[in-house]
């Protein structure tokens, strides 16, 4: 159909009173401008923060370090590197995030794929079951003595187990199934395949961007999750990364009221000295989580507006 | 078809789940039988042939380290082995990280599960310890002390740390926790108090030749003189008076007779007081804000120990509050050699008839608390680690460890062997005391002498040594830890502290600092008074004066 050529010329006229034109050099500036100041502000905590971390301690004390690192060093680094304490974490993190992503996808999908099947009998009562616990959950206590009289106490199948299922995750992936065309999955029941196959054949082909978008949010939930640890974990050897971070920063946040004389003094050093660490800790323990990003965002952009677009 | 065999599997499944779990559970039922039954028989032949081996489990705070790993290369841990072997005991150690144990310590204790024997429950509150013990998570120590002891728990709390009897012991005489002990003499016959003051730039008083300051009114000239003088060479007048304007417990408070707390005690007096109701308010209020227009006190400080760090690194810090033997903090001064601090006694000048005061960390301490959980199946063996926690071979072996290698006799008085490398060369060489292994994990014992500590800090730092020994006659103090003077509160007591104090220490803070920086005036008194008297500040000082007197009743 061709274009109106009064409303054309409407829209150019307007343009032309409003100043604005289609490739002004004046808009691309200014977009470029606002871009610009949005990311500074948004990656400028981040820069500082490495900034921090490789200037010298002094001048970390003296809080001078803004747009580049004074007094480059990098000791800290070092400092961490030779830390067994903090390897030790490392590979316990990498151990939590890995199994609480994979049995989260294969729990989500296993989970997810019956509720889209509309003849499965009680399906709305088997959701309502499991979307009761996302709103209500037992409380700190009686999980507590749950994971407990479980046996699992102390151990790293009580941060592994309970990370496993994520509810909200199964209805994430329950949307995007859904999405999905019924006449595929009666095709292929038609062609033989059984309701496995359908699933692993089928839907987990087509479901890889949800399937990056709840990976990286186990990713990132893992990564940065201490609080389960903090309960269930007073074994220093089993614990996480963040656990690790925060009795560093922890450190420097002491209240030397409370102490006495001799608290006082060694409490003072650890404090200066933490002021410095802690800003190589932040960035040692943020990178992985950084890097992880890109490898999803092929598939991340479009598997999040699934959550926004479809209830 | 193809459904009755999907069915027929699911059936197979199921039974057979069914079937595991059924035999798992009477598995178990088995198992703790013969367990339980086991454990009686050896119960009734260890007592008819040997004595009974105690196994317990700890469970406290402790960060590990390179110490606790090589602990069996140390002579106190060797000696700490002979006590318990002796003993019959044998303990299991579980050692949680400071940062992440009020956490773990709390959830146990409140979910009563995976209790140990006995526990160190400091990071809980004496009314949530009540509620424990009310509840039966505690055990009640007076019991159990009459039923096993040989007698050394009460030896020390009656005898020995006398002080202390009346800071464990509840209103009705029950006695649910132990704790550190800790006394430091001076001179034999003196309790050694440890004095907090304000510290002002000793090395910049030298470079400007000007005298200590004596009075308030010296401070606020010394103070404007460095900014004048810009002693630090800096090319600005930053030099400040690094003063927390949010509490009393800062030094100057002090010097018009302040408590040191919104409630504060006075031992020495024994009353309770807040310095809401004190005499030299006004003019502490009136004197600080002439500081802050002056520019010597910065707001910015308020709040923020990261910018107080930072100024000191930066040679800023004319004067701040400290403890007068503090030797650490003119090491974080950055570029600046010989600078140090000179401890200040109680400013004088605040008025007629106020009497200046100071705050001092007592000599005598009692801290932490230990407990016998309801986990606990050997009571008997549970109190006899406490009696060899509260003996003497045990205190002398947490707080000076061996003798010839870790301190000898000089003087009648038990003297640290001095080593080059300090703890360092002694821990290469093996030699410790407990306290280095343990820190608070378990009950830590201490006595000290003050003028063993002092004559070896002569040479380095002759002012703070000379102003401790002025400060430990000064009879006008408050402490720093008001805890150290009341008996438990009773639950009546508690509830109300509970409902009183955060509110009211909240608002004391936030006037304090309004007061200080001139956001209010000191025009509307009455109307802050009115607020603190509805608020029950009257009640709360009432309730601590109680407490004090109960405490003073028990202890000798």
């Amino acid at each position: 159909m061709a274009a109106n050529p009064a409303v054309l010329s409407a829209e150019a006229h307007r343009r032309h009173r409003s100043g604005i034109r289609e490739g002004s050099r004046v808009v691309d500036a200014v977009i470029i401008l606002i871009t610009a100041v949005i990311c500074f502000i948004t990656l400028y905590p981040m820069l500082y923060v490495l900034f921090m971390s490789l200037s010298s301690v002094e001048h970390v004390l003296a809080m001078d370090v803004y747009f580049y690192p004074k007094g480059f060093q990098l000791n800290s680094y070092r400092l961490i590197c030779a830390d067994n304490a903090m390897w030790k974490a490392y590979g316990n993190t990498l151990i939590y995030t890995a199994s609480a992503t994979v049995l989260q996808i294969v729990t989500c999908c296993l989970g997810a794929y019956p509720l889209t099947v509309s003849y499965l009998k009680g399906r709305k009562i088997l959701t309502l079951f499991i979307l009761i616990p996302m709103y209500f959950g037992g409380g700190m206590i009686p999980t507590y003595i749950l994971v407990s009289k479980l046996g699992l106490y102390n151990t790293m199948w009580a941060i592994i187990i309970p990370s496993a299922v994520s509810i909200w995750n199964m209805i994430l992936v329950r949307t995007y199934f859904a999405g999905l065309p019924d006449a595929m999955r009666e095709s292929a029941f038609i062609d033989g395949a059984n309701h496995f196959q359908v699933l692993f054949r089928i839907y987990l082909p087509l479901s890889k961007p949800i399937l990056a978008v709840i990976a990286i949010y186990a990713i990132v939930g893992m990564w940065n999750s201490w609080f389960s640890a903090q309960i269930y974990l007073p074994n220093a050897d089993l614990h996480p990364l963040q656990m690790y971070l925060q009795r560093v920063l922890v450190q420097q946040t002491v209240d030397l009221q409370k102490l006495t004389f001799q608290e006082y003094e060694e409490a003072v050093e650890k404090m200066f000295s933490a002021m410095q660490l802690k800003y190589s800790m932040i960035i040692f323990t943020t990178l992985p989580i950084i890097f992880s990003y890109p490898f999803f965002q092929k598939y991340f952009i479009k598997g999040i507006m699934v959550g926004s677009l479809k209830g | 078809m193809k459904t009755k065999k999907t069915i027929r599997a699911i059936s197979w499944i199921l039974a057979s789940l069914i079937t595991l779990a059924a035999a798992a559970g009477c598995a178990k039922q088995p198992a703790a039988s013969s367990e339980a039954a086991s454990t009686a028989s050896q119960q009734q032949t260890s007592s008819a042939v040997v004595e009974k081996t105690h196994k317990l489990h700890l469970l406290g705070a402790h960060n590990g380290g390179e110490v606790w790993e090589k602990r069996e290369t140390l002579d106190a841990w060797a000696a700490w082995q002979d006590m318990l072997k002796q003993a019959n005991i044998e303990l299991e150690y579980e050692m949680v990280t400071g940062e992440q144990y009020p956490t773990v310590i709390q959830t146990r204790m409140s979910a009563g599960n995976d209790l140990p024997d006995i526990a160190n429950v400091s990071p809980l509150d004496d009314a949530t310890l009540l509620n424990f013990a009310k509840q039966g998570i505690i055990q009640e120590l007076n019991a159990l002390l009459d039923q096993y002891s040989n007698g050394n728990v009460r030896r020390m709390y009656e005898e020995v740390y006398s002080f202390a009897n009346g800071l464990v012991l509840t209103e009705d005489g029950k006695r649910y926790w132990t704790t550190n002990l800790y006394e430091k003499t001076f001179e034999k016959t003196q309790l050694a108090n440890t004095g907090m003051t304000i510290m002002v730039r000793g090395d910049w008083l030298d470079a400007l030749n000007l005298p200590v300051p004596k009075t308030l009114e010296d401070l606020k000239n010394v103070l404007k003189t460095f900014q004048e003088k810009d002693v630090n060479g800096s090319g600005k007048a930053d030099e400040i008076y690094n003063l927390n304007v949010q509490t009393f417990q800062n030094g100057l408070a002090q010097c018009f007779g302040l408590g040191a707390d919104v409630v504060s005690i006075d031992p020495n007096k024994r009353i309770a007081v807040s310095p809401w109701y004190q005499e030299g308010i006004k003019e502490y209020f009136a004197y600080v804000q002439s500081l802050v227009q002056e520019g010597i006190v910065d707001p910015a400080l308020i709040g923020s120990s990261e910018v107080a760090n930072q100024r000191t690194a930066d040679n800023m810090v004319g004067a701040f509050f400290s403890y007068g033997l503090d030797g650490w903090t003119q090491k974080k001064i950055a570029n600046v050699e010989n600078a140090h601090f000179q401890p200040l006694m109680p400013l004088t000048g605040a008025g007629e008839g106020i009497t200046p005061y100071t705050v001092i960390e007592p000599g005598q301490l009692c801290w932490n608390r230990y407990v016998v959980t309801k986990g606990c199946t050997d009571l008997e063996g549970a109190v006899k680690l406490l009696d060899l926690f509260y003996s003497d071979e045990y205190r002398d072996m947490m707080c000076w460890g061996m003798e010839g290698k870790s301190w000898e006799i000089v003087d009648g008085l038990k003297s640290r062997i001095a080593y080059e490398g300090g703890n360092d060369e002694k821990f290469q060489k093996g030699i410790s005391n407990g306290e280095y292994i343990f820190g608070d994990y378990i009950p830590n014992l201490r006595y000290a002498y003050l003028e063993q500590e002092l004559a070896s800090q002569e040479t380095t730092k002759p002012k703070a040594v000379a102003y401790q020994k002025e400060i430990n006659s000064y009879d006008n103090w408050y402490t720093n830890m008001t805890g150290n003077y009341l008996a438990i509160a009773t639950d009546a007591e508690s509830e109300e502290i509970g409902q009183l104090y955060t509110a009211i220490k909240t608002y004391s803070n936030e006037l304090c600092t309004k007061l200080c920086l001139g956001q209010e005036s000191l025009d509307n008194w009455d109307s802050f008074i009115a607020e603190f008297d509805k608020m029950g500040l009257k009640r709360l000082i009432q309730i601590y004066q109680d407490r004090m007197d109960r405490y003073f009743a028990v202890s000798k």
